[in-house]
């Protein structure tokens, strides 16, 4: 596996986003997913419920079916490991890796481990790592312990969605059931549920593994998902891989240079690394690796992407699944299932007694029971004696007491807020009837509403046409600037400079040209005086637009006087379109 | 590339990313505003329960203000977080970005009916976990989003004390990732810090423990520190 196949964007993301990022793996590789899990776990299903029915403990079924789970929560922990590295396995390849794949931790899995609260975070360090041992457990530590918190949350959240889809697909048959039927309803199902007829337990059976069918999954995914933002938290993927990136950019863009400084140098060593700068890079990854591996105190352990994956990938089954074909699949619910059976056929030979089979010729039987009930010592009557009141004690001393202590005031508020809130809904309804001359017009005004004006839209005054400069232009500056209106007395500066500017070097300037794009026009201006002059005078514009700062009074005279004489503004102006 | 959050590109170009919330947090930020709720109607229920029969009518207002207005109270006025989305780190905000409005609050928060159906919250469930962005219906129809809100992190202080102006320009993503590795390399075991230096030795010219103290170098560099 190489890192740079990932295909998820990974970043250091808080442990709740890294579920995230699961749901949002398994969401994408549904059909991978789903595929495989119905193709292996609906055979399941039905042959532990056949099981289980021929030995009258359908109730086990469901039990035993939930207890398979991590037998198939594997299935998306494989697809996912695969697919997050871009190679989205087909349905066949990830059945057949079912063989072999990860069943190594399955007696685990299945015993010990199946309440761990954590299991989802721990599936992928075992299955994926395929540690053993020590370094399992050191591997387990060091990946889980600061997201074990919320590996059990995350545990506890999906055994209640589990219960909630389950509770929800059996309420859809209530939500049908019109109101006035519903006591009825109630008490047959009360009634149905008591006796437990087959058919209601392999409904119920079917309905709890629909809930597991989609909820497991995306259980494993967010475990993947925290799995996943631990490696990339303690080993700095998203770093390694920007700078993998980095390094094939810079080898190549320095490719000729590092040649050519290699026969200066007189260095082969450095001229044949760019060639071939990932395997360089892989070698020294594994070598540090191995140098790692050998540390094991260190308390974040050494194993790396290359090494685990390179060797889960091996083991992984893949190869192996495709060479089994011809071998029988092998079916380990069965066993499990059948050996539960058994056991629990043994324990309840009553319930097969009444089911059937054993009834062949029982009137014999019965009769011989009918007579032994017969017989007194099976059922002696006896006399008892006892004392009883004869006029029964009416019984209401203990509800005196319980009379709260500020009853009286409750019931004095309770008075006052009635009668206010019947004073309140008057006074609603005066006040609206007394409005309703206004409010009455919105309902017309709402039915014959008259077509929206034209959809032009009018961003802002600057929209606006803008007024020609005036003939004196001086002179209006001047008043602007004596009148207080200096922002506008630099406006209409500046307006004038970018039109005496735009006429002096014949250019035709875009409209809503920026100051930018004058500046840069203005740079075709003959003499550098003048361009001095524009620029400050632009300056001057920009500073009291954008910054609120106006120039000293003095300055902006100074400055008016040069542009006036530069641009010869006391004559008339030529009019144009302003920029 | 999959990534888990919504990209809303503004006016000016800006693509903002929203980190949507899927249904596991956001179940658990459900449960422990359910329990204030409950805690709520219980108090109200001893202080009303000492007016005796009058108190039943405000106990029942109560009742009906805490089921219907708890939600959109908090999500409308105190920045679209409830008590519960507070301690899970979540937020309510418009599809777009923007803070949630009342009219959104409510709602989606009167949509709540539908979610619940037929028992349990099952169809929102069913609809967050298929839902790209961990919508339930409610959300769609208000237009709005359950996000995680990223808590602002203390800068973290320089590896070393140096600063190193690059050999070469970077792009963006690189000085990304350099200023990323002198935040985050501190606590990356040795060898692997070395391992990460050893890939940028076109930039460094070093390997080993040399090239990570260019790398810090360089990434102090990059965060302005002289």
């Amino acid at each position: 596996m190489k890192i740079e196949a990932l295909t998820v964007a990974l970043r250091p993301r808080s442990a709740w986003e890294a579920v995230e990022l699961g749901t949002a793996l398994t969401r994408r590789h549904a059909a991978a997913i789903w595929k495989p899990w119905l193709l292996l776990s609906l055979p399941m299903f039905a042959l532990v419920n056949l099981l289980a029915w021929s030995f009258d403990v359908l109730w086990l079924a469901g039990l035993v079916v939930w207890w398979l789970k991590p037998l198939f929560d594997r299935i998306p922990l494989f697809v996912l490991s695969r697919a997050v590295f871009g190679e989205v396995p087909t349905t066949r390849q990830t059945l057949h890796a079912q063989l072999r794949w990860g069943l190594r931790w399955m007696p685990a899995y299945l015993t010990w481990r199946r309440l761990s609260p954590v299991r989802s975070l721990y599936l992928p360090v075992d299955l994926l790592e395929g540690a053993q041992g020590a370094q399992a457990r050191q591997r387990r530590r060091a990946l889980g312990s600061p997201v074990h918190g919320v590996g059990t949350l995350l545990t506890l959240v999906c055994v209640h969605f589990e219960l909630a889809l389950y509770l929800g697909f059996a309420g859809i048959a209530v939500m049908f059931v019109p109101n006035e039927y519903l006591e009825q309803f109630g008490n047959r199902v009360w009634k149905l549920l008591q006796e437990a007829p087959v058919w209601i337990t392999l409904l119920s059976n079917l309905l709890a593994w629909m809930a597991w069918a989609l909820i497991s999954p995306f259980y494993v995914g967010a475990g993947f998902g925290l799995y996943l933002n631990r490696r990339t938290e303690i080993e700095a993927w998203d770093i390694e891989l920007a700078l993998r990136r980095m390094r094939t950019r810079l080898l190549q863009a320095a490719a000729p240079l590092v040649l050519l400084l290699a026969i200066a140098l007189a260095l082969p060593a450095r001229a044949q690394e760019p060639p071939q700068p990932a395997q360089g890079a892989e070698q020294s990854g594994t070598a540090a690796d191995e140098a790692e591996d050998e540390d094991e105190e260190d308390d974040i352990p050494a194993a790396t992407l290359h090494d685990i994956f390179g060797t889960v990938e091996d083991d992984s089954g893949l190869r192996d699944g495709i060479d089994a074909q011809k071998t029988q699949p092998a079916e380990p619910p069965v066993e499990t299932t059948a050996t539960a059976g058994t056991a629990g056929n043994a324990s309840t030979g009553t319930r097969t007694a009444r089911n059937g089979t054993g009834l062949a010729d029982d009137r014999g039987l019965r009769n011989a029971v009918k007579r032994a009930y017969a017989d007194p010592t099976v059922t002696p009557k006896r006399k008892i004696v006892t004392w009883k009141a004869r006029a029964e004690e009416p019984k209401k001393p203990p509800q005196k007491p319980k009379v709260p202590p500020l009853a009286g005031l409750g019931a004095f508020i309770a008075l006052v807020s009635e009668y206010g809130l019947w004073a309140v809904v008057g006074v609603i309804v005066l006040i609206l009837l007394l409005t309703s001359p206004r409010w009455l017009r919105w309902f017309r005004r709402g039915l014959t509403r008259a077509p929206r004006e034209s959809d032009e839209v009018r961003r802002s005054d600057a929209d606006e046409p803008q007024a020609p400069l005036p003939d004196d232009v001086p002179t209006a500056i001047r008043r602007l600037w004596r009148e207080g209106r200096q922002r506008e007395a630099l406006a209409l500066m500046y307006r004038a400079s970018v039109e005496s500017m735009a006429t002096r070097t014949q250019a035709v300037l875009v409209p809503g040209a920026t100051e930018a794009e004058v500046l840069r026009v203005s740079r075709r201006l003959p003499l550098a005086e003048e361009r001095d002059a524009f620029a400050r005078a632009v300056r001057a514009w920009q500073y009291a637009a954008y910054a609120q700062r106006f120039p000293g009074a003095e300055d902006f005279e100074r400055l008016l006087h040069e542009l006036a004489e530069r641009f010869a503004w006391s004559t008339a102006m030529p009019r144009g379109a302003t920029p | 590339m999959l990534d888990t959050y919504r990209e809303v590109v503004t006016p000016e170009g800006v693509a903002l990313h929203l980190p949507a919330a899927g249904p596991v947090p956001r179940a658990l930020a459900w449960v422990i505003d359910f329990l204030i709720r409950m805690a709520m109607v219980f108090v109200s229920g001893i202080v009303f329960g000492l007016l005796g029969r009058g108190g039943f009518g405000f106990q029942a207002v109560m009742v009906f203000l805490v089921y219907w207005f708890y939600p959109v109270l908090f999500e409308a006025m105190w920045n679209g977080r409830t008590p519960g989305k507070r301690a899970l780190g979540l937020r309510v905000i418009a599809n777009n970005g923007a803070p949630v409005g009342w009219l959104a609050a409510f709602s989606r928060n009167l949509l709540r009916v539908v979610d619940m159906l037929p028992f349990g919250y099952a169809t929102g469930l069913v609809a967050g976990l298929l839902d790209p962005w961990g919508r339930r219906l409610g959300d769609m129809v208000a237009g709005t989003l359950v996000v995680h809100d990223a808590r602002p992190h203390e800068p973290s202080p320089a590896p070393v004390k140096h600063a190193l102006a690059p050999s070469v320009a970077l792009r963006p993503y690189e000085q990304a990732a350099l200023v990323a590795f002198g935040e985050r390399g501190p606590h990356l075991t040795e060898a692997r810090q070395a391992e990460l230096a050893d890939l940028a030795e076109p930039l460094t010219g070093a390997r080993g423990t040399a090239a990570v103290t260019r790398l810090y170098g360089i990434a102090n560099w990059l965060l302005g520190r002289r």
